[in-house]
């Protein structure tokens, strides 16, 4: 941790990726979720294989948002989740998307940000948006559960 | 008819697989996650959100892939070895979505720990590509 709460702006980008959407990657995503086969079938289409319409956002939290947060400002957990499915991705799209923080608050004593990411292909064309608030975990936070 | 209901078991060794290859995670290493207060590893809340899209788009296929939203709040931790049911409950009326000019549902979507404990609440919709 080494930024104080204070100097987080608004607007600041907290990273960015671009990767290719392969096989592997949906085959993995799809087993450790725990999909049935029927789920697998259903995403196999004439235009080619698509890929669990969440995948590229978890696949690319860590690089987009987690290390932001956690390296600069510590421990979170997400309070709430956003996405907006524009269009399906096939395998082998390359997409790309930058993390803003788009928010800051603070509510009964805690603290909070919204990180925000629109994933697009090659042509600019977008794909998903990605919201997410995240929670600080400060010394006097309770995690209920 | 919609499937409204998705069960689910979900053990460490998932959410470590989950979590791919970031192992330094509050989601995957349970002394971590003491470390930090919380008692154990708890599930990533992209994991339970999987979970709820999952279920979407048995329900509603492309129409969600191609057109869907969802919104959720995360209310309590789930831990790991807990089993988790999805609900995803359709609204009585669809109502015609003006980008795309085709109809749109709404679920109220929701996940309980195997207490009955709401853990994550929220709306999804989707659009209807065919009727």
């Amino acid at each position: 941790m080494n930024r104080k709460w204070e100097d987080i702006e608004i607007g600041e980008v907290t990273g960015r990726v671009d990767f290719i959407v392969t096989t592997e990657m949906a085959d993995e995503y799809i087993a450790a979720v725990g999909m049935p086969s029927s789920h697998t079938a259903a995403l196999n289409t004439s235009a080619g294989r698509l890929v669990p319409v969440d995948m590229v956002c978890k696949l690319s939290m860590r690089e987009l948002f987690t290390k932001f947060t956690v390296g600069q400002l510590g421990p979170n957990l997400r309070a709430k989740q956003t996405y907006r499915f524009i269009r399906p991705i096939l395998v082998g799209t390359r997409v790309s998307a930058i993390g803003r923080i788009t928010d800051k608050y603070e509510k009964r004593g805690k603290s909070y940000l919204t990180l925000h990411a629109t994933f697009v292909d090659e042509s600019g064309q977008s794909l998903v948006v990605d919201e997410r608030v995240v929670i600080l975990l400060s010394g006097d936070v309770k995690i209920k559960g | 008819m919609s499937i409204t209901t998705l069960h689910r078991h979900i053990t460490l060794e998932q959410m470590q697989r989950f979590m791919g290859e970031a192992k330094d995670s509050i989601h995957s290493d349970p002394e971590l996650a003491k470390s930090w207060g919380i008692g154990g590893a708890v599930v990533q809340g992209g994991h339970l959100v999987a979970l709820i899209n999952e279920l979407m788009v048995a329900n509603y296929g492309t129409g969600y892939l191609a057109g869907g939203d969802i919104s959720v709040s995360f209310l309590k931790t789930v831990r790991a070895d807990d089993s988790v049911v999805v609900h995803a409950v359709p609204s009585d009326k669809q109502e015609r979505d003006g980008s795309h000019g085709l109809p749109r549902i709404s679920c109220d979507v929701w996940i309980e720990n195997s207490a009955g404990e709401k853990v994550v609440s929220g709306v999804a919709s989707s659009l209807i590509l065919s009727q």
